[in-house]
């Protein structure tokens, strides 16, 4: 556990990680994930129409949810940085931006696993599964500007502009993408899952999952945005040296 | 009960792609950040080094 | 007053340069009726008309034209450092950025103008109506907004050409799926009434937005 914590190079690593408060938050999502786990598998009531395959539920909907946050916290830090300047902003939106696309990257796969076995084909276009693939083309371009920018400030105002263009769009998306499915509707197949028919302790495990979800993507953005910084910081000290 | 048996497999599979996944994230994270702080230890202790008058390496690359 | 007559130059001054060279309208005409050559067998499977895949082929190749006809504005200025410039002018950014999109809009508008009547011999559509007509408009000012505003980051990497489709397409998706949606409306001749209720009030909320929110961050695109 001490490795995962950063540590000075003076202080003992057990001591340095038990002042963290990301080796807390690292505590506290395995934790929360592993009584997650515990509630989907055995607490939770097999669905009478879908079986087993409904616990995908669980994680699939917060998931989607915290990738939606990571595109907010993008565009808001995006919209920070343009004003404020402070480098911080643009690894704060760099580090949500990249979870976001973890995460929806893992929507998107659970998704096509869930739309297997309930609806009879891997792929279909369904207005969520659609606008999560077209977040997902967004975003990952997001990720890609950076690496074309001549210098590296252009790279950070760049990402900061396609990020507020990106998450302006995403309502636009999602409503034009609901209407286009209204006219064409999807192919099902199989049964399909009544949304408002929600048990509810399957929505009281559903509200748990997103706290285990939202413990593990605040660990996982706080250590991207440390990561980022000492990048930064050894990126700097490098180019500073070759000047000398 | 109408549960299909061929159901558990996605779902397992689906656990597993997803764990595996955050796992792999979060071990890449804190092993490239644990190299690039013993980088930035090593260039401390570089530039430490170079200032010391008389060293004779102030030319060494950082 | 000045803002206007500053972005109506840099728009003049680009319809000015295509007037004279005629490069880009031209083989941008060729590439759009390449595109539906080229779809005609990819569908065209079975004996029979294209019409039910016209809507999506008419956008696809005036999405496809759009790319074309963006990256060759800025392209052209990076070029012999004309950006340069065009931003040391003593113009404001927003002035640069509406010149240019209409500009972009003026040669997109020019190019579909001419590729319609050809899409409507070749695909056998009532092409001539003013509704559509409308569609294209307000379409292609999407288009040409989003399109601008992504050019001039393109522009400025060394791999413009693929950067630009894919910042572009992902983003425009509202705008195709609402021009594809109205034109099937208009072209089956049936009621139009989501046309007027639903896409065009999609097309015009995307349009307002995008032109509120690309010239706010217009600058930004150009510093360091």
């Amino acid at each position: 556990m001490a490795a995962i914590a950063g540590r000075g190079p003076t202080d003992s690593p057990i001591r340095s990680s038990l002042r963290d408060p990301r080796f807390w938050l690292l505590v506290a999502t395995a934790a929360l994930t592993i009584i997650d786990g515990y509630l989907i598998f055995v607490v939770a009531p097999t669905d009478q129409v879908l079986g087993h395959i409904q616990r995908i539920f669980y994680i699939h909907v917060p998931i989607s949810i915290l990738s939606f946050l990571g595109f907010l916290v993008c565009a808001v830090a995006g919209i920070g940085y343009l004003i404020r300047r402070g480098e911080v902003w643009d690894r704060v939106a760099h580090a949500a931006a990249e979870v976001g696309v973890v995460f929806v990257t893992l929507a998107l796969v659970t998704g096509v696993i869930w739309a297997r076995p309930v609806w009879g084909v891997w792929w279909t276009w369904e207005p969520r599964l659609t606008t999560t693939l077209i977040l997902w083309l967004i975003y990952v371009a997001y990720l890609m500007i950076r690496h074309y920018a001549p210098t590296a400030q252009q790279g950070r105002a760049w990402s900061a502009v396609v990020g507020i263009i990106g998450f302006v769009d995403v309502p636009i998306v999602y409503y034009s993408v609901q209407w286009w499915r209204s006219i064409h509707p999807v192919q099902v197949i199989g049964p399909e899952a009544a949304d408002d028919a929600l048990e509810p302790i399957m929505a009281r495990i559903l509200v748990f999952s997103l706290v285990a979800a939202l413990a593990l993507f605040s660990y996982l953005l706080l250590e991207r945005v440390a990561l980022r910084g000492a990048e930064d910081a050894v990126s700097a000290i490098r180019r500073q040296g070759t000047y000398d | 009960m109408t549960v299909p048996p061929s159901n558990l497999p996605y779902l397992f599979a689906a656990f597993a792609v997803v764990w595996a996944v955050f796992f792999i994230y979060a071990a890449y994270m804190s092993w490239r950040r644990q190299s690039v702080q013993r980088d930035l230890q090593d260039l401390h202790e570089a530039i430490e080094s170079a200032e010391e008058p008389g060293d004779g390496d102030e030319n060494r690359t950082l | 007053m000045r803002l206007l007559s500053a972005t109506l130059a840099i728009a003049w001054k680009d319809v000015r340069l295509e007037i004279r060279s005629r490069d880009t309208v031209v083989s941008a005409l060729i590439f759009g009726l390449i595109v539906v050559v080229v779809f005609n067998f990819g569908l065209n499977r079975t004996p029979g008309s294209l019409a039910p895949a016209a809507p999506g082929l008419l956008w696809v190749a005036y999405g496809f034209v759009g790319v074309l006809a963006m990256n060759r504005a800025f392209a052209r200025e990076q070029e012999q450092g004309a950006l340069d410039g065009l931003l040391a002018a003593p113009v404001s950014r927003d002035a640069v950025f509406l010149g240019k999109m209409l500009g972009t809009l003026a040669f997109m508008l020019v190019i579909e103008g001419v590729l319609l009547p050809v899409f409507a011999v070749m695909l056998d559509l009532p092409a001539l109506s003013p509704t559509l007509g409308l569609i294209i408009l307000l379409a292609t000012i999407g288009f040409a907004t989003v399109g601008t505003f992504f050019a001039a980051i393109a522009a400025q990497t060394r791999s413009r050409e693929i950067l630009l489709p894919v910042l572009f397409f992902p983003v425009i998706v509202p705008v195709i799926i609402a021009a594809v949606e109205a034109t099937a409306l208009v072209l089956q001749g049936g009621p139009m009434q989501a046309v007027w209720t639903r896409w065009l009030p999609l097309l015009v909320v995307f349009d307002a937005l995008f032109l509120v929110i690309c010239p706010w961050i217009f600058g930004y695109v150009f510093e360091g």
